[in-house]
Protein backbone atom coordinates (compact mmCIF):
# COMPACT_ATOMS: atom_id res chain seq x y z
CA UNK A 1 0.00 0.00 0.00
CA UNK A 2 3.43 2.42 0.18
CA UNK A 3 2.16 3.48 -3.57
CA UNK A 4 -0.96 4.64 -1.86
CA UNK A 5 0.34 7.09 0.77
CA UNK A 6 3.68 7.49 -0.24
CA UNK A 7 2.75 10.50 -2.76
CA UNK A 8 0.27 11.74 0.25
CA UNK A 9 2.84 11.96 3.18
CA UNK A 10 6.03 12.99 0.59
CA UNK A 11 4.42 15.82 -1.11
CA UNK A 12 2.08 18.70 -0.20
CA UNK A 13 1.40 19.30 -3.72
CA UNK A 14 -0.16 16.07 -4.19
CA UNK A 15 -1.89 16.33 -0.93
CA UNK A 16 -3.98 19.37 -2.23
CA UNK A 17 -3.67 18.14 -5.62
CA UNK A 18 -5.56 14.90 -4.42
CA UNK A 19 -8.04 16.54 -2.54
CA UNK A 20 -9.04 18.89 -5.10
CA UNK A 21 -9.05 16.00 -8.15
CA UNK A 22 -11.79 14.27 -5.42
CA UNK A 23 -13.68 17.33 -4.81
CA UNK A 24 -14.01 18.63 -8.33
CA UNK A 25 -14.32 15.47 -9.77
CA UNK A 26 -17.21 14.75 -7.08
CA UNK A 27 -18.81 18.28 -7.84
CA UNK A 28 -18.92 18.09 -11.32
CA UNK A 29 -19.90 14.45 -11.09
CA UNK A 30 -23.32 15.53 -9.05
CA UNK A 31 -23.69 18.88 -11.48
CA UNK A 32 -23.30 16.74 -14.34
CA UNK A 33 -26.11 14.83 -13.56
CA UNK A 34 -28.03 17.78 -14.03
CA UNK A 35 -26.48 19.24 -17.69
CA UNK A 36 -27.16 16.08 -18.91
CA UNK A 37 -30.49 15.34 -18.04
CA UNK A 38 -31.71 18.75 -19.11
CA UNK A 39 -30.14 18.51 -22.15
CA UNK A 40 -27.78 20.92 -21.62
CA UNK A 41 -24.18 19.20 -22.22
CA UNK A 42 -23.66 21.77 -25.27
CA UNK A 43 -24.16 24.79 -23.11
CA UNK A 44 -22.03 23.51 -20.32
CA UNK A 45 -19.58 22.91 -22.55
CA UNK A 46 -19.64 26.32 -24.42
CA UNK A 47 -19.78 27.92 -20.63
CA UNK A 48 -16.84 26.25 -19.71
CA UNK A 49 -14.64 27.86 -22.67
CA UNK A 50 -16.50 31.26 -22.00
CA UNK A 51 -15.00 31.67 -18.55
CA UNK A 52 -12.17 31.87 -19.86
CA UNK A 53 -12.55 35.49 -21.45
CA UNK A 54 -13.54 36.45 -17.98
CA UNK A 55 -10.82 34.90 -16.09
CA UNK A 56 -8.34 36.73 -18.07
CA UNK A 57 -10.19 39.85 -18.03
CA UNK A 58 -9.94 39.87 -14.42
CA UNK A 59 -6.75 38.87 -14.40
CA UNK A 60 -5.71 41.41 -16.69
CA UNK A 61 -7.31 44.35 -14.64
CA UNK A 62 -6.69 42.70 -11.39
CA UNK A 63 -9.86 41.62 -10.43
CA UNK A 64 -10.19 38.50 -8.44
CA UNK A 65 -10.24 35.72 -10.83
CA UNK A 66 -13.53 33.66 -9.44
CA UNK A 67 -16.22 36.79 -8.87
CA UNK A 68 -14.94 37.67 -12.10
CA UNK A 69 -15.12 34.68 -14.31
CA UNK A 70 -18.28 33.64 -12.43
CA UNK A 71 -19.98 36.85 -13.18
CA UNK A 72 -18.72 36.31 -16.88
CA UNK A 73 -20.31 33.35 -16.67
CA UNK A 74 -23.61 34.05 -15.75
CA UNK A 75 -23.83 37.34 -18.33
CA UNK A 76 -22.41 35.04 -21.02
CA UNK A 77 -25.64 32.21 -20.21
CA UNK A 78 -27.74 35.31 -20.11
CA UNK A 79 -26.25 36.83 -23.50
CA UNK A 80 -27.03 33.31 -24.69
CA UNK A 81 -30.57 33.26 -24.07
CA UNK A 82 -30.66 36.80 -25.80
CA UNK A 83 -29.45 35.97 -28.93
CA UNK A 84 -31.26 33.20 -29.09
CA UNK A 85 -34.73 34.94 -28.81
CA UNK A 86 -34.26 35.87 -32.09
CA UNK A 87 -36.23 33.53 -34.31
CA UNK A 88 -33.79 33.31 -36.64
CA UNK A 89 -30.86 32.25 -34.65
CA UNK A 90 -31.26 28.91 -32.55
CA UNK A 91 -29.88 28.51 -28.86
CA UNK A 92 -27.13 26.40 -30.64
CA UNK A 93 -25.90 28.45 -32.90
CA UNK A 94 -26.39 31.34 -30.17
CA UNK A 95 -23.74 29.56 -27.45
CA UNK A 96 -21.54 28.95 -30.99
CA UNK A 97 -21.15 32.35 -31.54
CA UNK A 98 -20.98 33.71 -27.61
CA UNK A 99 -18.87 31.11 -25.87
CA UNK A 100 -16.31 31.07 -28.74
CA UNK A 101 -16.00 34.53 -29.09
CA UNK A 102 -15.69 35.12 -25.17
CA UNK A 103 -13.14 31.68 -25.41
CA UNK A 104 -10.69 34.06 -28.24
CA UNK A 105 -11.14 36.90 -26.33
CA UNK A 106 -9.40 35.06 -23.29
CA UNK A 107 -6.88 33.80 -25.39
CA UNK A 108 -5.69 37.12 -27.48
CA UNK A 109 -5.85 38.68 -23.29
CA UNK A 110 -3.37 36.01 -22.31
CA UNK A 111 -0.91 35.42 -25.25
CA UNK A 112 -0.92 39.10 -25.22
CA UNK A 113 0.83 38.48 -22.03
CA UNK A 114 -1.72 40.68 -19.95
CA UNK A 115 -2.35 37.50 -17.62
CA UNK A 116 0.77 36.03 -15.09
CA UNK A 117 -1.01 32.21 -15.09
CA UNK A 118 0.26 30.41 -18.56
CA UNK A 119 -2.15 30.12 -21.03
CA UNK A 120 -1.98 25.93 -20.66
CA UNK A 121 -2.96 26.23 -17.31
CA UNK A 122 -6.04 27.62 -17.82
CA UNK A 123 -6.85 25.36 -20.70
CA UNK A 124 -5.74 22.00 -19.34
CA UNK A 125 -5.69 22.85 -15.70
CA UNK A 126 -3.08 22.99 -13.12
CA UNK A 127 -3.54 20.70 -10.44
CA UNK A 128 -0.49 20.14 -8.72
CA UNK A 129 -0.30 23.87 -8.92
CA UNK A 130 -3.76 24.03 -6.52
CA UNK A 131 -2.31 26.38 -3.65
CA UNK A 132 -4.07 25.85 -0.16
CA UNK A 133 -6.50 28.82 -0.34
CA UNK A 134 -7.83 27.28 -3.60
CA UNK A 135 -8.19 23.90 -2.27
CA UNK A 136 -10.64 25.85 0.88
CA UNK A 137 -12.12 27.79 -2.17
CA UNK A 138 -13.19 24.54 -3.37
CA UNK A 139 -14.76 23.12 -0.23
CA UNK A 140 -16.76 26.30 0.22
CA UNK A 141 -18.36 26.20 -3.02
CA UNK A 142 -18.79 22.49 -2.71
CA UNK A 143 -20.59 23.11 0.11
CA UNK A 144 -22.58 25.84 -1.05
CA UNK A 145 -23.78 24.03 -3.80
CA UNK A 146 -24.40 20.57 -1.94
CA UNK A 147 -26.63 22.71 0.49
CA UNK A 148 -28.76 24.59 -2.17
CA UNK A 149 -29.01 21.26 -3.67
CA UNK A 150 -29.90 19.33 -0.80
CA UNK A 151 -32.82 21.36 0.19
CA UNK A 152 -34.16 22.33 -3.18
CA UNK A 153 -33.73 18.97 -4.59
CA UNK A 154 -37.25 18.28 -5.36
CA UNK A 155 -37.84 21.70 -7.02
CA UNK A 156 -34.56 20.96 -8.98
CA UNK A 157 -35.84 17.26 -10.10
CA UNK A 158 -39.72 19.02 -11.48
CA UNK A 159 -37.77 21.46 -13.10
CA UNK A 160 -35.55 19.86 -14.76
CA UNK A 161 -38.11 16.83 -15.85
CA UNK A 162 -41.17 19.11 -16.47
CA UNK A 163 -40.16 22.34 -16.61
CA UNK A 164 -43.59 23.42 -18.80
CA UNK A 165 -46.04 22.60 -15.36
CA UNK A 166 -43.38 23.76 -12.93
CA UNK A 167 -44.95 26.79 -11.97
CA UNK A 168 -48.74 25.43 -12.33
CA UNK A 169 -47.12 22.90 -8.89
CA UNK A 170 -45.85 25.87 -7.20
CA UNK A 171 -42.40 25.39 -8.46
CA UNK A 172 -40.91 28.83 -9.50
CA UNK A 173 -39.24 27.67 -13.42
CA UNK A 174 -37.40 31.03 -13.23
CA UNK A 175 -36.16 30.51 -9.85
CA UNK A 176 -35.11 26.93 -10.55
CA UNK A 177 -33.52 27.81 -13.99
CA UNK A 178 -31.91 30.85 -12.22
CA UNK A 179 -30.44 28.46 -9.04
CA UNK A 180 -29.20 26.10 -11.99
CA UNK A 181 -26.99 29.05 -13.88
CA UNK A 182 -25.64 29.64 -10.43
CA UNK A 183 -24.73 26.26 -9.72
CA UNK A 184 -23.17 25.91 -13.67
CA UNK A 185 -21.52 28.86 -12.86
CA UNK A 186 -19.73 28.52 -9.97
CA UNK A 187 -18.82 25.11 -10.62
CA UNK A 188 -16.73 25.69 -13.79
CA UNK A 189 -15.17 28.64 -12.19
CA UNK A 190 -13.91 26.75 -9.05
CA UNK A 191 -12.70 23.59 -11.04
CA UNK A 192 -10.93 25.46 -13.86
CA UNK A 193 -8.01 26.04 -12.60
CA UNK A 194 -8.20 21.87 -11.35
CA UNK A 195 -9.01 20.37 -14.70
CA UNK A 196 -9.00 23.73 -17.39
CA UNK A 197 -11.78 25.18 -19.48
CA UNK A 198 -11.30 22.68 -22.16
CA UNK A 199 -12.00 19.60 -20.18
CA UNK A 200 -14.40 20.55 -17.80
CA UNK A 201 -17.15 19.37 -20.04
CA UNK A 202 -15.86 15.48 -20.57
CA UNK A 203 -15.93 15.59 -16.70
CA UNK A 204 -19.49 17.29 -15.99
CA UNK A 205 -20.88 14.95 -18.82
CA UNK A 206 -19.35 11.55 -18.95
CA UNK A 207 -19.88 10.69 -15.31
CA UNK A 208 -23.58 11.25 -15.36
CA UNK A 209 -23.81 9.42 -18.74
CA UNK A 210 -22.29 6.48 -17.04
CA UNK A 211 -24.47 6.85 -13.77
CA UNK A 212 -27.56 7.00 -16.66
CA UNK A 213 -26.32 3.94 -18.06
CA UNK A 214 -26.41 1.98 -14.97
CA UNK A 215 -29.59 3.09 -13.04
CA UNK A 216 -33.49 4.54 -13.66
CA UNK A 217 -33.30 6.10 -10.93
CA UNK A 218 -32.22 9.62 -10.18
CA UNK A 219 -31.42 9.77 -6.79
CA UNK A 220 -29.07 6.26 -7.88
CA UNK A 221 -27.72 8.72 -11.15
CA UNK A 222 -26.86 11.37 -8.19
CA UNK A 223 -24.66 9.19 -6.14
CA UNK A 224 -22.68 6.98 -8.47
CA UNK A 225 -21.82 10.01 -10.81
CA UNK A 226 -20.69 11.80 -7.54
CA UNK A 227 -18.71 8.85 -6.28
CA UNK A 228 -17.88 8.00 -10.07
CA UNK A 229 -15.97 11.44 -10.35
CA UNK A 230 -14.44 11.84 -6.98
CA UNK A 231 -13.04 8.18 -7.64
CA UNK A 232 -11.53 9.17 -11.01
CA UNK A 233 -10.65 12.32 -9.54
CA UNK A 234 -8.43 10.42 -7.04
CA UNK A 235 -7.50 7.97 -9.97
CA UNK A 236 -6.00 10.53 -12.30
CA UNK A 237 -3.87 12.20 -9.58
CA UNK A 238 -2.49 9.02 -8.99
CA UNK A 239 -1.86 7.65 -12.67
CA UNK A 240 -0.55 11.32 -13.47
CA UNK A 241 1.95 10.86 -10.38
CA UNK A 242 3.53 7.70 -11.22
CA UNK A 243 3.08 8.01 -14.96
CA UNK A 244 4.41 11.10 -15.27
CA UNK A 245 1.40 12.66 -17.25
CA UNK A 246 -0.71 15.53 -16.62
CA UNK A 247 -3.28 15.16 -14.58
CA UNK A 248 -6.48 16.89 -16.19
CA UNK A 249 -6.56 14.49 -19.42
CA UNK A 250 -5.59 11.50 -17.16
CA UNK A 251 -9.02 11.77 -15.33
CA UNK A 252 -10.52 12.25 -18.77
CA UNK A 253 -9.04 9.02 -20.65
CA UNK A 254 -9.99 7.09 -17.30
CA UNK A 255 -13.42 8.43 -17.14
CA UNK A 256 -13.38 7.50 -20.93
CA UNK A 257 -12.27 4.20 -20.83
CA UNK A 258 -14.61 3.60 -17.86
CA UNK A 259 -17.85 4.61 -19.86
CA UNK A 260 -16.38 2.26 -23.12
CA UNK A 261 -16.50 -0.53 -20.21
CA UNK A 262 -19.88 0.31 -19.00
CA UNK A 263 -21.52 1.24 -22.55
CA UNK A 264 -20.33 -2.53 -23.84
CA UNK A 265 -21.12 -3.87 -20.86
CA UNK A 266 -24.62 -2.67 -20.49
CA UNK A 267 -25.58 -3.16 -24.05
CA UNK A 268 -24.96 -7.10 -23.76
CA UNK A 269 -26.95 -6.95 -20.11
CA UNK A 270 -29.57 -5.56 -22.52
CA UNK A 271 -29.56 -7.71 -25.06
CA UNK A 272 -29.82 -11.05 -22.94
CA UNK A 273 -32.45 -9.15 -21.37
CA UNK A 274 -34.49 -8.91 -24.45
CA UNK A 275 -33.35 -12.32 -25.27
CA UNK A 276 -35.31 -13.67 -22.44
CA UNK A 277 -38.56 -11.45 -22.67
CA UNK A 278 -38.62 -12.81 -26.04
CA UNK A 279 -38.73 -16.38 -23.95
CA UNK A 280 -41.33 -15.28 -21.43
CA UNK A 281 -43.26 -13.81 -24.40
CA UNK A 282 -43.38 -17.24 -26.26
CA UNK A 283 -44.23 -18.79 -23.48
CA UNK A 284 -47.65 -16.31 -22.83
CA UNK A 285 -46.15 -14.15 -20.94
CA UNK A 286 -46.26 -10.21 -21.22
CA UNK A 287 -42.93 -8.02 -21.57
CA UNK A 288 -44.30 -5.32 -19.41
CA UNK A 289 -45.50 -7.79 -15.92
CA UNK A 290 -41.47 -8.65 -16.34
CA UNK A 291 -39.32 -5.54 -16.26
CA UNK A 292 -38.82 -4.22 -13.30
CA UNK A 293 -36.73 -1.11 -13.03
CA UNK A 294 -34.66 0.15 -9.59
CA UNK B 1 -74.84 28.46 -8.97
CA UNK B 2 -71.69 27.13 -9.00
CA UNK B 3 -69.01 29.65 -8.36
CA UNK B 4 -66.39 30.33 -11.24
CA UNK B 5 -63.07 28.77 -10.97
CA UNK B 6 -61.64 30.23 -13.81
CA UNK B 7 -62.62 33.38 -15.81
CA UNK B 8 -61.28 34.92 -18.45
CA UNK B 9 -62.27 38.41 -19.61
CA UNK B 10 -61.08 40.62 -23.29
CA UNK B 11 -57.76 38.45 -23.27
CA UNK B 12 -55.75 38.26 -26.01
CA UNK B 13 -52.24 37.07 -26.26
CA UNK B 14 -49.74 38.19 -28.99
CA UNK B 15 -46.13 36.61 -29.83
CA UNK B 16 -44.13 38.92 -31.72
CA UNK B 17 -46.02 40.29 -34.09
CA UNK B 18 -48.97 37.44 -34.56
CA UNK B 19 -52.01 36.89 -32.38
CA UNK B 20 -52.26 33.60 -30.81
CA UNK B 21 -55.60 34.34 -29.04
CA UNK B 22 -57.53 37.19 -29.00
CA UNK B 23 -60.85 38.49 -27.23
CA UNK B 24 -61.42 35.05 -24.78
CA UNK B 25 -64.39 35.96 -22.95
CA UNK B 26 -64.35 32.38 -21.20
CA UNK B 27 -66.18 31.41 -17.15
CA UNK B 28 -65.20 27.69 -16.20
CA UNK B 29 -67.76 27.30 -13.48
CA UNK B 30 -67.12 25.05 -10.61
CA UNK B 31 -67.58 21.28 -11.16
CA UNK B 32 -67.71 21.86 -14.94
CA UNK B 33 -65.69 18.95 -17.37
CA UNK B 34 -64.78 20.83 -20.46
CA UNK B 35 -63.33 19.99 -23.78
CA UNK B 36 -61.60 22.74 -25.67
CA UNK B 37 -61.35 22.04 -29.49
CA UNK B 38 -60.07 23.36 -32.25
CA UNK B 39 -57.03 22.32 -35.50
CA UNK B 40 -53.54 22.58 -35.01
CA UNK B 41 -52.67 25.79 -34.12
CA UNK B 42 -55.43 27.15 -32.86
CA UNK B 43 -54.05 28.33 -29.21
CA UNK B 44 -55.48 25.65 -27.66
CA UNK B 45 -52.03 24.64 -25.50
CA UNK B 46 -51.64 28.49 -25.01
CA UNK B 47 -55.30 29.01 -23.58
CA UNK B 48 -54.38 26.07 -21.22
CA UNK B 49 -51.06 27.92 -20.42
CA UNK B 50 -52.83 30.87 -19.76
CA UNK B 51 -55.51 28.69 -17.31
CA UNK B 52 -52.57 27.05 -15.31
CA UNK B 53 -50.74 30.59 -15.00
CA UNK B 54 -47.43 29.64 -16.87
CA UNK B 55 -48.29 32.27 -19.46
CA UNK B 56 -49.54 35.46 -18.65
CA UNK B 57 -52.13 37.45 -21.27
CA UNK B 58 -50.86 40.30 -23.09
CA UNK B 59 -54.50 42.26 -22.62
CA UNK B 60 -57.50 41.26 -20.65
CA UNK B 61 -57.43 39.72 -17.50
CA UNK B 62 -57.61 36.07 -16.00
CA UNK B 63 -59.17 35.42 -12.87
CA UNK B 64 -58.98 32.14 -10.60
CA UNK B 65 -61.41 31.22 -8.17
CA UNK B 66 -61.09 29.92 -4.62
CA UNK B 67 -60.85 26.17 -3.76
CA UNK B 68 -64.10 24.56 -2.03
CA UNK B 69 -62.28 24.93 0.97
CA UNK B 70 -62.20 28.91 0.32
CA UNK B 71 -58.24 28.52 0.02
CA UNK B 72 -56.57 29.35 -3.06
CA UNK B 73 -57.64 27.24 -6.33
CA UNK B 74 -54.98 24.13 -6.20
CA UNK B 75 -54.40 23.07 -9.61
CA UNK B 76 -53.32 19.93 -11.58
CA UNK B 77 -51.73 19.85 -14.69
CA UNK B 78 -51.31 16.96 -16.78
CA UNK B 79 -48.71 17.81 -19.94
CA UNK B 80 -49.08 16.26 -23.49
CA UNK B 81 -47.38 12.81 -23.38
CA UNK B 82 -45.39 13.72 -26.42
CA UNK B 83 -43.40 16.82 -24.56
CA UNK B 84 -41.91 13.89 -21.89
CA UNK B 85 -38.49 12.83 -22.10
CA UNK B 86 -39.55 9.23 -21.62
CA UNK B 87 -35.81 8.38 -20.77
CA UNK B 88 -35.56 10.09 -17.96
CA UNK B 89 -34.75 8.30 -15.01
CA UNK B 90 -37.71 8.46 -12.94
CA UNK B 91 -40.53 5.82 -11.65
CA UNK B 92 -44.17 6.19 -11.14
CA UNK B 93 -44.41 6.88 -7.46
CA UNK B 94 -41.78 9.54 -7.65
CA UNK B 95 -43.75 11.16 -10.50
CA UNK B 96 -46.55 10.95 -8.43
CA UNK B 97 -44.71 12.69 -5.24
CA UNK B 98 -43.31 15.23 -7.72
CA UNK B 99 -47.14 16.92 -7.12
CA UNK B 100 -45.59 17.69 -3.68
CA UNK B 101 -42.56 19.93 -4.79
CA UNK B 102 -44.06 22.98 -4.19
CA UNK B 103 -45.46 22.14 -0.58
CA UNK B 104 -42.27 24.03 1.12
CA UNK B 105 -40.81 20.72 2.40
CA UNK B 106 -37.23 21.27 3.03
CA UNK B 107 -35.91 17.87 2.77
CA UNK B 108 -35.40 15.78 -0.13
CA UNK B 109 -36.82 12.63 0.39
CA UNK B 110 -40.90 12.83 0.83
CA UNK B 111 -42.15 11.95 4.19
CA UNK B 112 -44.35 9.07 4.84
CA UNK B 113 -47.95 10.18 4.83
CA UNK B 114 -46.57 12.14 1.53
CA UNK B 115 -45.70 8.40 0.04
CA UNK B 116 -49.05 6.87 1.94
CA UNK B 117 -50.97 9.62 -0.02
CA UNK B 118 -49.17 8.41 -3.48
CA UNK B 119 -49.67 5.02 -2.85
CA UNK B 120 -53.58 5.85 -2.13
CA UNK B 121 -53.74 8.23 -5.44
CA UNK B 122 -51.65 5.59 -7.51
CA UNK B 123 -54.16 2.62 -6.28
CA UNK B 124 -57.03 5.02 -7.05
CA UNK B 125 -56.11 5.01 -10.53
CA UNK B 126 -55.29 0.99 -10.77
CA UNK B 127 -51.26 1.66 -11.14
CA UNK B 128 -50.87 0.32 -7.60
CA UNK B 129 -48.55 -2.23 -8.82
CA UNK B 130 -46.51 -0.31 -10.95
CA UNK B 131 -45.14 2.22 -8.26
CA UNK B 132 -41.63 1.14 -8.53
CA UNK B 133 -41.79 1.09 -12.70
CA UNK B 134 -40.13 2.96 -14.63
CA UNK B 135 -42.09 5.28 -16.92
CA UNK B 136 -40.39 3.71 -19.84
CA UNK B 137 -42.21 0.60 -19.02
CA UNK B 138 -45.63 1.87 -18.94
CA UNK B 139 -48.43 1.77 -21.77
CA UNK B 140 -49.93 5.00 -23.35
CA UNK B 141 -52.50 5.02 -21.40
CA UNK B 142 -50.91 4.17 -17.81
CA UNK B 143 -48.27 6.93 -18.43
CA UNK B 144 -51.10 8.98 -19.00
CA UNK B 145 -52.46 7.89 -15.45
CA UNK B 146 -48.74 8.36 -13.64
CA UNK B 147 -49.53 12.21 -14.55
CA UNK B 148 -53.02 12.58 -13.23
CA UNK B 149 -51.66 10.59 -10.20
CA UNK B 150 -49.28 13.52 -10.10
CA UNK B 151 -51.75 15.91 -10.27
CA UNK B 152 -54.23 14.14 -7.96
CA UNK B 153 -51.68 13.81 -5.11
CA UNK B 154 -52.15 17.50 -4.68
CA UNK B 155 -56.12 17.56 -4.40
CA UNK B 156 -57.05 19.95 -6.61
CA UNK B 157 -60.02 21.86 -7.47
CA UNK B 158 -59.19 22.03 -11.20
CA UNK B 159 -57.37 19.63 -13.31
CA UNK B 160 -56.07 20.75 -16.90
CA UNK B 161 -55.06 18.16 -19.00
CA UNK B 162 -53.57 18.42 -22.70
CA UNK B 163 -54.20 16.12 -24.97
CA UNK B 164 -54.72 12.99 -23.00
CA UNK B 165 -56.58 10.85 -25.34
CA UNK B 166 -53.80 11.73 -28.21
CA UNK B 167 -51.79 8.89 -29.14
CA UNK B 168 -54.01 6.10 -27.38
CA UNK B 169 -56.16 3.34 -28.57
CA UNK B 170 -59.63 3.43 -29.21
CA UNK B 171 -59.97 1.56 -25.24
CA UNK B 172 -57.59 3.13 -23.57
CA UNK B 173 -58.90 6.44 -24.88
CA UNK B 174 -62.55 5.15 -23.48
CA UNK B 175 -60.75 4.47 -19.76
CA UNK B 176 -58.98 8.16 -19.55
CA UNK B 177 -62.10 9.60 -20.47
CA UNK B 178 -64.83 6.95 -18.10
CA UNK B 179 -62.14 7.68 -15.40
CA UNK B 180 -61.89 11.67 -15.99
CA UNK B 181 -65.87 11.51 -15.52
CA UNK B 182 -65.31 9.58 -12.34
CA UNK B 183 -62.90 12.63 -10.67
CA UNK B 184 -65.49 15.04 -11.93
CA UNK B 185 -68.60 13.11 -9.92
CA UNK B 186 -65.72 13.49 -7.13
CA UNK B 187 -65.78 17.05 -7.42
CA UNK B 188 -62.93 17.91 -9.58
CA UNK B 189 -63.68 20.14 -11.96
CA UNK B 190 -61.92 19.91 -15.56
CA UNK B 191 -60.55 21.12 -18.67
CA UNK B 192 -58.91 19.34 -21.61
CA UNK B 193 -58.28 20.10 -24.90
CA UNK B 194 -58.60 17.41 -27.95
CA UNK B 195 -58.74 16.73 -31.53
CA UNK B 196 -60.83 14.29 -30.92
CA UNK B 197 -64.62 15.31 -31.97
CA UNK B 198 -66.62 12.01 -31.42
CA UNK B 199 -64.76 11.18 -28.21
CA UNK B 200 -65.97 14.62 -26.73
CA UNK B 201 -69.48 14.09 -28.36
CA UNK B 202 -69.63 11.14 -26.20
CA UNK B 203 -68.97 12.16 -22.78
CA UNK B 204 -68.52 15.21 -22.65
CA UNK B 205 -71.05 18.10 -21.21
CA UNK B 206 -69.77 20.98 -22.36
CA UNK B 207 -67.39 22.36 -25.29
CA UNK B 208 -65.36 25.58 -26.67
CA UNK B 209 -64.85 25.65 -30.09
CA UNK B 210 -61.36 27.92 -30.67
CA UNK B 211 -59.19 29.30 -33.50
CA UNK B 212 -57.53 32.08 -31.96
CA UNK B 213 -60.82 33.17 -30.82
CA UNK B 214 -63.58 31.15 -29.11
CA UNK B 215 -66.62 30.43 -31.78
CA UNK B 216 -68.52 28.90 -30.05
CA UNK B 217 -69.45 27.03 -26.40
CA UNK B 218 -71.98 24.90 -24.93
CA UNK B 219 -73.28 21.57 -24.98
CA UNK B 220 -71.86 19.45 -27.42
CA UNK B 221 -75.54 19.50 -29.77
CA UNK B 222 -75.39 23.37 -29.48
CA UNK B 223 -71.64 23.22 -30.59
CA UNK B 224 -70.95 20.60 -32.66
CA UNK B 225 -73.10 21.71 -36.23
CA UNK B 226 -71.97 21.65 -39.33
CA UNK B 227 -71.99 25.34 -39.66
CA UNK B 228 -69.84 26.12 -36.60
CA UNK B 229 -67.38 22.79 -37.40
CA UNK B 230 -66.79 24.36 -41.20
CA UNK B 231 -66.08 27.62 -39.39
CA UNK B 232 -63.80 26.15 -37.05
CA UNK B 233 -62.02 23.67 -39.34
CA UNK B 234 -61.80 25.49 -42.48
CA UNK B 235 -63.39 22.17 -44.09
CA UNK B 236 -66.87 20.76 -44.55
CA UNK B 237 -68.27 18.33 -41.43
CA UNK B 238 -70.81 15.78 -41.46
CA UNK B 239 -72.71 15.87 -38.47
CA UNK B 240 -75.13 12.47 -38.00
CA UNK B 241 -77.52 12.34 -35.23
CA UNK B 242 -78.71 8.73 -34.17
CA UNK B 243 -80.18 7.50 -31.15
CA UNK B 244 -79.57 10.85 -28.77
CA UNK B 245 -75.56 10.34 -30.30
CA UNK B 246 -73.24 12.93 -32.25
CA UNK B 247 -71.34 11.19 -35.30
CA UNK B 248 -69.00 13.49 -36.68
CA UNK B 249 -67.02 12.92 -40.07
CA UNK B 250 -64.85 14.37 -42.77
CA UNK B 251 -67.06 15.71 -45.44
CA UNK B 252 -63.99 15.01 -48.34
CA UNK B 253 -63.18 11.39 -47.26
CA UNK B 254 -66.49 10.46 -46.40
CA UNK B 255 -67.73 11.77 -49.94
CA UNK B 256 -64.71 11.11 -52.18
CA UNK B 257 -62.13 8.49 -50.54
CA UNK B 258 -64.51 6.50 -49.23
CA UNK B 259 -67.27 6.01 -52.05
CA UNK B 260 -64.77 6.59 -55.04
CA UNK B 261 -63.26 3.48 -56.26
CA UNK B 262 -61.20 5.46 -58.80
CA UNK B 263 -59.25 6.97 -56.36
CA UNK B 264 -58.77 3.78 -54.57
CA UNK B 265 -57.52 2.07 -57.88
CA UNK B 266 -55.15 4.95 -58.30
CA UNK B 267 -53.70 4.91 -55.05
CA UNK B 268 -52.89 1.57 -54.41
CA UNK B 269 -54.12 -1.77 -55.07
CA UNK B 270 -57.50 -3.25 -53.68
CA UNK B 271 -57.78 -4.66 -50.68
CA UNK B 272 -58.26 -9.18 -51.26
CA UNK B 273 -59.04 -11.80 -49.04
CA UNK B 274 -58.45 -15.23 -49.83
CA UNK B 275 -57.91 -15.05 -53.85
CA UNK B 276 -54.41 -14.01 -55.16
CA UNK B 277 -54.58 -10.60 -57.04
CA UNK B 278 -55.10 -11.09 -60.92
CA UNK B 279 -51.27 -10.19 -62.56
CA UNK B 280 -52.32 -7.23 -64.26
CA UNK B 281 -53.46 -4.33 -61.91
CA UNK B 282 -57.51 -5.44 -62.36
CA UNK B 283 -59.75 -3.54 -60.09
CA UNK B 284 -62.69 -5.40 -58.18
CA UNK B 285 -65.18 -4.55 -61.18
CA UNK B 286 -62.87 -7.27 -63.38
CA UNK B 287 -62.76 -10.11 -60.38
CA UNK B 288 -65.46 -12.47 -61.56
CA UNK B 289 -66.55 -13.30 -57.70
CA UNK B 290 -67.53 -9.35 -57.82
CA UNK B 291 -69.78 -9.80 -60.70
CA UNK B 292 -71.63 -12.70 -59.59
CA UNK B 293 -73.36 -13.40 -56.74
CA UNK B 294 -72.34 -16.81 -55.01
CA UNK B 295 -73.87 -19.73 -55.79
CA UNK B 296 -75.70 -20.11 -52.16
CA UNK B 297 -77.56 -16.75 -52.70
CA UNK B 298 -78.93 -18.14 -56.39
CA UNK B 299 -80.07 -21.59 -55.29
CA UNK B 300 -82.75 -19.73 -52.87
Amino acid sequence: MHWLTDPWTGYSFFRHGLVAGVLGGALCGFVGVYIVLRRMSYIGHGLAHAVLGGAAVSIAVGFNVFVGAGAWGVLTAMLINGVSRRRKIGADAAIGVVTTASFALGVVIISRGGSPVSLDSLLFGDILGITLGQVWILIAVSAVIAGAAFLRFRQLLFATFDPEAADAYGVSSRWADTLFALIVAGTIVATMRILGVLLIAATTVIPAVIARLLTDSFAKMLVISTLLGAAVGASGMYVSFYQNVSPGPAIVLILAAVFAVVYVATGITSRRRLHVLDGLEEHGETAARTVEFD
Amino acid sequence: MHHPVLEFRGVSLTYGEGAVLRDIDLVIPEGAFCGIVGPSGAGKTTLLRLMDGSLQPSAGTVTRGTGADGARLRLGVVPQLEAIDWNFPITVEQVALLGTAGDGRRLPWSSAPMRRRAGEVLEQLGIGDLAHRHIRALSGGQQQRAFIARALIRKPDLLVLDEPTSGVDVRTRHDILHLLHELNHDGISIVMTTHDLNAVAAHLPSLVCVNKTILAQGSPFEVLRPDVLQALYGAEMIVVQRDGMLLIGDAFSATVEAHDPAAHRSAMPPAHFGKPTPPHGHGLEDDPDHRHPPARAEGR
